[in-house]
C-alpha cells in the first residue's frame, strides 16, 4: 500500500514537471503551429543559465531565477527572429528540420559554455520534506506541482479571455486569415516563442533542482514530447495530464518491473506513446481534425 | 530530363534512358574507373572516411525514399541501421550464414521489422509519424541494449570480416570494393524504383494523401512499401557497417545519428537520387575538415581539442539551419542549376 502510494505521489509530482515542460511546448504549438524539437535544449539551457548566475556568478537564487527567466524571454525572441521567421510558409519537414538544427546549435552552445559541468544546485528550498497524508514529499516536488497547476490555470485564462491570447489561437488556426483580420502575426510569433522559452527555463530550473544538472537532462525534454502527444497537441490541460500520466507510467514501471527489466523507465513512456498513437492519434484531449479536399 | 540542343528522343528506349548522351557515358565510365582505382592511391584514413560516407549514402538513399518521395518523416533510421547490423552479425556468427547472404537477409529482416513499426503510421500523418518513429528509435535501441544474451547489450557484439575464395576482406582497401559494389547496386535500385508506378504512387501520397486515395492509390499499402524499402536500405547499410567496423555497440546508432540522416537528405536535396550523395559528402567532409583543423590547431593552442565535440555539434546545426534558410531545395538543386547553365552555355549567364 505504501509502495503504491509513494509511487503515485512521486509519479504525480515528477509528472507535473514533465507537464510543466509540456505546457510551454503546447503553448508554442497552439499559437504558431510549430512542433519545437529544440525545446528540450531550451529547458537545459535555462537550467545552465541559472547555474551560471547563481553558482558561478554567486547571485542569490531569488535574483538569479527572475534574471534567468528574463534572459530566456529574450532568447525566445532572438530564436524566432533569426531562425523561425524565414520559415513561415515552408513545408512541415523544413520547419521541423529547422528546430532539429536548433537542437544541435543549442547543444553546441551548452557544450562549449559548460563543457564538464555535472552538478546539483545548492539547496535553495527548505530541506524538510512536506507530509501529505502521511507520505513525505520533497519540497521541490510539491512546488513543481504548484507551479504547474498555477500556470495551467493562468494560461487557460490567457488564451480564453485576453486579446493577445485569442490572437495567438487565431494565428495557429490560419495565419493568413489572422492577418486579414488585423492580427500582427510576426509579433504574435515572437511573443509565443518568448513566453514558451520562459516557461521552458522555469521548468529547466525546477528539473535541475529535482534531479541534477547536466546536458543529459535533454532526454527528459524528449519525455515531455511524449507527454504532449499523449495529452493532445492543442490542449494545455492535456499537456499537464499527459505529463502526470508519463510520470506515473515511469514510476510504476520502475517500481514494479524495474527488477525484472532494468532501465525500463527510460522506454516505458515511449511504449505508451506508440499505443496512444495507434488508439487515439490526436491524443486524449486534442482536436480530431476532419480533412476536406 | 532536359537534353542538350539538337538531341531528340526518337524511341521509347531513348526516352527512358538514365544515361542518355555520349558525354554522360564518358563521365560515368571515367567516374567508375577513378572509383575503382582510388584504393590503390588513397591512404588508409582517407579510405575509411570514404567507406563511412558510402555506407551512410546507402542508408540515406533509403530514408530519402521514405521521407523525400513518400513524405513520411522518419526519426528512426539509425535504429534500423542498428537492426541490420545486429541481424547480420548474429546471422553470420550464430547461424553460420556467409556474409554474402547475410547482407540481403539483413536487409529483408530489417524491412520486415520496419513494417511492424511503420504500422502505426498508417493512421497518422506528418508530425505524429515523427513521434511514432521517435518511439520506434528508443524501443529498438532499448531491446538491443537489454537483450544481453542475444546482442551483447551495452558491451557490444563482434562481427567477423567477410571471406570469399580464401580472401579475408579485413583491410580498408579490400573492403572498399565490397561497399562500392553495394552502393552501385543500391543506387541502381533506388534510382529505378522511384520512376516506376510505385515511385509515382509515393510522390502522389507525399503531395496529397487524400487526393492520392481518391485517385485509387492504396495509401496504406504504399506507405508500408515505403517503410519496407527504407528499412531494407538501412539494413543493408547496417550489415556493411557491422562487418567493416567489426565491433558494434548501441552507441553507434543513437537518435543523433537518425537526425543526421535527416540532415543529409535535407542538405543534399529531398526527393532526388543524387541528393543523399551530395548531402553525406558535404556534411561528412566538413566534419572531417573540422577534425583535421582542430588537430592542427591543437599544436598551437592548448586545450582546444576539448571544444571539438561542441564545435562539431554547432557546425552541424549551423549547416542545417543555413541550408533551410538559403537553399531549402538542397545541393541537388544547385547541381541542376549548374547543369542547365552548362547545357545552355552561350545563351544564359
Amino acid at each position: 500500500m505504501t509502495v503504491l502510494a509513494t509511487l503515485t505521489i512521486t509519479g504525480i509530482t515528477v509528472g507535473s514537471v514533465y507537464g510543466l515542460i509540456a505546457l510551454g511546448f503546447v503553448l508554442l504549438y497552439k499559437s504558431t503551429g510549430v512542433f519545437n524539437f529544440a525545446y528540450g535544449q531550451i529547458v537545459v539551457l535555462g537550467a545552465f543559465i541559472c547555474y551560471a548566475l547563481a553558482v558561478q556568478a554567486g547571485l542569490s537564487f531569488l535574483l538569479a531565477i527572475p534574471l534567468t527567466l528574463l534572459l530566456s524571454f529574450f532568447l525566445g525572441f532572438v530564436i524566432e527572429r533569426l531562425f523561425m521567421r524565414p520559415m513561415i510558409g515552408q513545408p512541415l519537414l523544413g520547419i521541423i528540420m529547422m528546430t532539429i538544427g536548433l537542437v544541435s546549435l543549442l547543444r553546441g552552445i551548452i557544450l562549449a559554455g559548460w563543457p564538464t559541468v555535472q552538478d546539483i544546485y545548492p539547496a535553495y528550498l527548505p530541506e524538510a520534506p512536506l507530509s501529505i497524508g502521511g507520505i513525505l514529499v520533497p519540497q521541490v516536488n510539491f512546488w513543481a506541482f504548484v507551479v504547474a497547476s498555477v500556470l495551467v490555470a493562468a494560461f487557460a485564462v490567457f488564451f480564453r479571455f485576453t486579446k493577445v491570447g485569442m490572437a495567438m489561437r487565431a494565428t495557429a488556426e490560419d495565419e493568413q486569415v489572422a492577418q486579414t483580420v488585423g492580427v500582427n502575426v510576426e509579433r504574435i510569433f515572437g511573443l509565443s516563442w518568448a513566453i514558451s522559452s520562459t516557461v521552458a527555463a522555469l521548468a529547466g530550473i525546477l528539473l535541475a533542482t529535482l534531479l541534477f544538472l547536466s546536458i543529459n537532462l535533454e532526454a527528459i525534454g524528449l519525455f515531455s514530447l511524449s507527454a504532449v502527444v499523449v495529452g493532445g497537441l492543442e490542449s494545455l490541460l492535456g499537456a499537464v495530464i499527459g505529463g502526470v500520466i508519463i510520470g506515473l507510467v515511469e514510476q510504476f514501471s520502475e517500481g514494479y518491473l524495474g527488477d525484472l527489466v532494468p532501465g525500463i523507465k527510460m522506454v516505458a513512456p515511449y511504449v505508451v506513446l506508440l499505443l496512444i498513437l495507434i488508439i487515439r492519434p490526436y491524443g486524449l484531449f486534442g482536436y480530431k481534425r476532419i480533412e476536406r479536399i | 530530363m532536359r537534353l542538350p540542343c539538337g538531341t531528340f528522343n526518337e524511341t521509347y528506349d531513348q526516352d527512358m534512358a538514365i544515361v542518355r548522351t555520349k558525354l554522360q557515358w564518358v563521365l560515368l565510365i571515367l567516374g567508375l574507373f577513378v572509383s575503382l582505382l582510388l584504393p590503390l592511391f588513397a591512404g588508409d584514413h582517407v579510405l575509411s572516411v570514404i567507406i563511412i560516407i558510402m555506407i551512410y549514402v546507402i542508408a540515406s538513399l533509403g530514408l530519402n525514399i521514405l521521407t523525400g518521395y513518400c513524405g513520411q518523416i522518419s526519426a528512426a533510421q539509425a535504429a534500423f541501421v542498428a537492426t541490420g547490423a545486429y541481424t547480420s552479425a548474429i546471422l553470420v556468427t550464430k547461424v553460420g550464414l556467409p556474409f554474402w547472404l547475410a547482407v540481403p537477409s539483413a536487409g529483408i529482416i530489417t524491412g520486415l521489422i520496419g513494417l511492424v513499426l511503420g504500422g502505426p503510421s498508417l493512421r497518422i500523418k506528418g508530425l505524429y509519424v515523427i513521434m511514432a518513429t521517435l518511439a520506434a528509435q528508443f524501443i529498438i535501441m532499448f531491446v538491443i541494449t537489454r537483450w544481453k544474451s542475444f546482442t551483447g547489450g551495452t558491451i557490444g557484439y563482434a562481427a567477423p570480416a567477410p571471406m570469399l575464395w580464401g580472401i579475408t576482406f579485413n583491410t580498408n582497401r579490400s573492403y572498399y570494393y565490397i561497399v562500392f559494389v553495394s552502393l552501385l547496386v543500391m543506387t541502381f535500385i533506388a534510382r529505378n524504383l522511384v520512376r516506376t508506378q510505385v515511385g509515382r504512387a509515393f510522390v502522389a501520397i507525399r503531395d496529397d494523401d487524400l487526393a492520392a486515395e481518391v485517385m485509387g492509390i492504396n495509401v496504406a499499402r504504399y506507405k508500408l512499401i515505403a517503410f519496407f524499402v527504407s528499412c531494407a536500405f538501412a539494413g543493408v547499410a547496417g550489415s556493411l557497417w557491422a562487418h567493416w567496423i567489426r565491433f558494434i555497440d548501441p552507441q553507434q546508432f543513437t537518435l543523433a545519428h537518425s537526425v543526421r540522416f535527416l540532415a543529409y537528405i535535407i542538405v543534399g536535396g529531398l526527393g532526388t537520387t543524387v541528393g543523399p550523395f551530395f548531402g553525406v559528402f558535404f556534411i561528412e567532409l566538413l566534419m572531417e575538415g573540422l577534425s583535421v583543423s582542430f588537430s592542427t590547431l591543437a599544436s598551437y593552442v592548448t586545450g582546444v581539442t576539448s571544444y571539438l565535440f561542441a564545435s562539431k555539434e554547432f557546425l552541424f546545426g549551423l549547416i542545417v539551419v543555413l541550408f533551410l534558410i538559403f537553399e531549402p531545395r538542397g545541393l541537388a538543386h544547385r547541381w541542376a542549376l549548374f547543369k542547365a547553365a552548362y547545357r545552355l552555355h552561350p545563351f544564359t549567364r
